[in-house]
C-alpha cells in the first residue's frame, strides 16, 4: 500500500528575490519501504523533506502540488493539525539533530517530554519507555541519566533516533543522519536503523548526498538537481541501468573501495540559480550531451516500469552511459 | 638556490619527510588545585610512537576514526605543534637541530590545505590578498607573478577573473582551489591535506583530488593526505598508514592494503565504508562501540578491548614487525594476522 504520495510539489522561499527550491517533484513511497532522495547541496532535497514533515522555515511555503499521507491530503493542514501528525505518525532525524539536544536536561527528561507532548503517559511509564528506546538503539539504558555532553556524537545521534521512534511513527524522515560521523559509527547507526525498520515495519525517507548510503539502505531512489527530479526508480535499476547524464555523472564521480580502482570524473560548472525561472532542463548548462531542445523545453517522460527519466535523450542513452565514464566527456564542456 | 652552510640539503634524495618514534602527548589535569592536592598528571597520547617516511612525488594516506591522532600528526609534521618526543627529519635534517635559516626554509616549504574552505578563507580578503599574505610573511619578491602562477596551477583560469573575487563570490570547489593556490604560492616541497574534499559536493571532489595528485607529481612534492574515508584515500595515495589511538597499526601500498587489509582494525574500517553497489546491503558491523580515550590505554595491544579476534598473546604489545610481507612493504601490528586470514 502507498503510504506517501508527493505530486508535482513546489516549494518557494520568500525573499528578495524569491527562491523556488523545489520545482515539481513527484514520487510515491510504499509501506515498509525506504526511499532515498539523493543530490548535491542546493538541489532541494532538504527542503523537500521539510515540506513533507511540515517543518519548513518561516519563509518557506508550498506553492503547488500535493502531499498525500496515509490517504489524507496534508498539503495545507494548519500548523496545529500538522503537529498532531508530526512525531506520532511521522518523525524526523535531521543532520544537526545531535547538536539540538538541550544541554541542561538529562536524556530521560528529553525523551519523556517528547512522549508526554503527544501521549497521556505517566512519568513512570515514560521513563520505562525511555529506557526501552535506549536499548532499542543499542545504548546502555542507564545512560538516560546522562546529560548530552556526557555522550559522544554517535551516542547523541542514537538518542535522536530513539526520540524519533518514541511514538512508533509510520514514517521516519532521515536527513543526512550520519553525515557528521566517522565510517565505523555511520555503519553501526545505519545498520541499527535498518534492523529497527525490519522489526517495526515503518517506512523511511533517507535524504543524503551519498549514493553509496542509498545503495546499501534504500529500496527506491529519487535523484534531484536544481529543485527537480532527474531520475527515479528502484535502486537496483538506477544503479545498473541509469539513463540520465546527471545520475551517471554522480555515479562516475563516486569513489569505491570495491572492485578495480578507476579514475573518477567530475562535473564542471555550478548548479542553476533557483531565484530565476528555468526554461528547459536545469542540468542543460552542465550537461555535455545537451542539445538546443534541452535549453528550451522541460523534458517530460512517462515512467517505464517505475523508472522515470527526465531527459530529452539528445544522444541515445547507451552512448550517454558509455561516454559519461570518461573525464574528457565532461571536461569538453567548460571548467569549474 | 645556492647551497650555503646553513641551507637545507636540497639535493637530499632520501625521504623528504621522515619521522621516527614521534610522540605528541598532551598533559591533562594540570589545574593548580589538582596539583596542590598532589594529583598525578595524566597524558592524552594523541601521537604515540609513529614511524613514517614520505618520498618526493609520493602521497601517503593517513586513515583512522576521529580522535585517532591523525590530524595532530599532520599538525606536528608541518610545525604547527611541537612534538613531545621522537624525531622529525626534513630533507634529512633533524628539525630540532636546524639553524634559524634552515627553520625558516622549513616553514616555507611545508604547507597545509585545510578541510573547510568556507572557514579557512578570511571573508574580508580578496583572492589576491589571501594568496599574497604568505608571500609578505616570508618576504618574497616577484609577488604578482607568483600569485598568477599559483592561480594557474590551481586551475583558476584565467587568473584575472578570480583575483578580485571575495570568498562569498566563489563556489566551494573554487574556494578549495584558492586554499590550494595559497599553499602552493610558496612552492613548498611538502604538503599536508587534511580532509580537503569532505565539505565539497561529490561532483567537484574528483577534480580537486585529480588536481592535488597532478601537483604532487608536477612539483615533485611529498604529501600526507588525511581522511577517515578509504575510498578517497584510494584515489589519492601511493601508500597508506592506518592509525588507531595514536599508533600506526598497518601500513602498505594502498591497493594492496585495500584488497587485503591485515590488521583487524583496518579490516573493520574497510568493511564500514559503504559502496555504491545495491547488491551490497549494509552488513552487521564488525566493531561495537567507539575507541576509548587515549589517556588510559589498555595493556598490550591498544585495539584488544574492541578486537573480535583478541587472544592471550594480545596482552603483549605488537609492533609493526609483528606481521610483514617478505618484501617488508606491507606491515601490520597484529600477532594474529595469519590466524584471522584462515578464518
Amino acid at each position: 500500500m502507498t503510504l506517501l504520495e508527493v505530486n508535482d510539489l513546489h516549494v518557494t522561499y520568500a525573499g528578495d528575490p524569491d527562491v523556488e527550491a523545489v520545482r515539481g517533484v513527484s514520487f510515491t513511497l510504499e509501506e515498509g519501504e525506504t526511499l532515498g532522495i539523493v543530490g548535491e547541496s542546493g538541489c532541494g532535497k532538504t527542503t523537500l523533506a521539510q515540506a513533507i514533515m511540515g517543518a519548513l522555515p518561516d519563509n518557506g511555503r508550498i506553492t503547488g502540488g500535493e502531499i498525500i499521507f496515509d490517504g489524507q491530503d496534508i498539503t495545507h493542514l494548519s500548523n496545529r493539525e500538522r503537529r498532531e501528525i508530526r512525531w506520532e505518525q511521522m518523525s524526523m532525524i535531521s543532520q544537526s539533530a545531535m547538536n539540538s539536544l538541550d544541554p541542561v536536561y538529562r536524556v530521560k527528561d528529553q525523551i519523556k517530554e517528547a512522549i508526554q507532548e503527544h501521549r497521556d503517559a505517566s512519568d513512570a511509564e515514560s521513563y520505562e519507555r525511555a529506557r526501552e528506546l535506549m536499548e532499542l538503539v543499542g545504548l546502555d539504558p542507564d545512560r538516560v541519566e546522562d546529560y548530552p555532553h556526557q555522550l559522544s556524537g554517535g551516542m547523541r545521534q542514537r538518542v535522536i533516533i530513539a526520540m524519533s521512534l518514541a511514538l512508533d511513527p509510520d514514517l521516519i524522515i532521515a536527513d543526512e543522519p550520519t553525515t557528521a560521523l566517522d565510517v565505523i559509527i555511520q555503519e553501526q547507526i545505519l545498520y541499527r536503523i535498518k534492523e529497527l525498520q525490519r522489526e517495526l515495519g515503518n517506512s523511511m525517507v533517507m535524504v543524503t548526498h551519498d549514493i553509496s548510503v542509498v545503495a546499501e539502505t534504500c529500496d527506491s531512489m529519487v535523484v534531484m538537481y536544481g529543485g527537480e527530479l532527474m531520475e527515479s526508480g528502484n535502486v537496483d535499476e538506477i544503479f545498473n541501468n541509469a539513463h540520465h547524464p546527471y545520475t551517471l555523472g554522480l555515479q562516475n564521480a563516486f569513489p569505491s573501495v570495491e572492485g578495480e580502482k578507476r579514475d573518477l570524473t567530475s562535473i564542471p560548472g555550478s548548479p542553476p540559480d533557483l531565484s530565476e525561472p528555468l526554461q528547459g532542463c536545469p542540468f542543460a548548462s552542465r550537461c555535455p550531451f545537451a542539445a538546443p531542445v534541452c535549453e528550451e523545453e522541460v523534458p517530460v517522460q512517462e515512467p517505464v516500469d517505475g523508472h522515470r527519466v527526465r531527459c530529452h535523450e539528445p544522444v541515445p542513452f547507451e552512448q550517454i552511459r558509455d561516454r559519461s565514464g570518461e573525464d574528457e566527456t565532461w571536461l569538453s564542456q567548460n571548467k569549474v | 638556490m645556492a647551497i650555503t652552510e646553513q641551507s637545507l640539503n636540497w639535493d637530499y634524495d632520501g625521504p623528504i619527510m621522515e619521522v621516527t618514534g614521534l610522540e605528541k602527548h598532551f598533559p591533562q589535569n594540570t589545574g593548580i588545585i589538582h596539583q596542590l592536592i598532589g594529583g598525578e598528571t595524566s597524558h592524552v597520547k594523541a601521537v604515540d610512537g609513529v614511524d613514517m617516511a614520505i618520498e618526493r612525488g609520493k602521497t601517503m594516506g593517513l586513515v583512522g576514526e576521529s580522535g585517532c591522532g591523525k590530524s595532530t600528526l599532520g599538525e606536528v609534521l608541518i610545525g604547527l605543534q611541537e612534538p613531545t618526543g621522537g624525531s622529525i627529519k626534513f630533507l634529512g635534517t633533524e628539525l630540532e637541530s636546524m639553524s634559524d635559516t634552515q627553520r625558516k626554509e622549513f616553514r616555507r616549504n611545508v604547507q597545509m590545505i585545510f578541510q573547510d574552505p568556507y572557514e579557512s578563507l578570511n571573508p574580508r580578503f580578496s583572492v589576491e590578498q589571501w594568496i599574497r599574505e604568505p608571500l609578505e610573511v616570508h618576504d618574497i619578491d616577484n609577488q604578482d607573478e607568483r600569485i598568477y602562477e599559483a592561480l594557474e596551477r590551481a586551475e583558476l583560469t584565467p587568473p584575472e577573473n578570480y583575483i578580485n573575487e571575495h570568498p562569498h563570490e566563489l563556489s566551494g570547489g573554487e574556494r578549495q582551489r584558492v586554499s590550494i593556490a595559497r599553499a602552493l604560492v610558496l612552492e613548498p616541497k611538502f604538503i599536508v591535506a587534511d580532509e580537503p574534499v569532505s565539505m565539497l559536493d561529490v561532483s567537484v571532489r574528483a577534480s580537486i583530488l585529480n588536481l592535488l595528485r597532478k601537483l604532487v607529481d608536477d612539483l615533485d612534492m611529498g604529501a600526507l593526505y588525511i581522511s577517515h574515508d578509504l575510498s578517497l584515500i584510494r584515489q589519492m595515495c601511493d601508500r597508506t598508514s592506518v592509525m588507531y589511538l595514536g599508533k600506526v597499526v598497518e601500513r602498505g601500498p594502498t591497493e594492496q592494503l585495500i584488497k587485503g587489509p591485515k590488521h583487524p582494525y583496518a579490516r573493520a574500517l574497510l568493511d564500514a565504508v559503504p559502496v555504491p553497489n545495491p547488491d551490497h546491503n549494509i552488513s552487521e558491523p564488525q566493531l561495537e562501540g567507539e575507541p576509548p580515550d587515549p589517556v588510559e590505554l589498555p595493556e598490550g595491544c591498544n585495539f584488544r578491548p574492541r578486537c573480535p579476534f583478541a587472544a592471550e598473546e594480545c596482552f603483549e604489545e605488537p609492533g609493526l614487525d609483528a606481521y610483514q610481507t617478505p618484501d617488508g612493504e606491507h606491515a601490520a601490528a597484529c600477532w594474529r594476522v595469519e590466524t584471522v586470514d584462515n578464518m
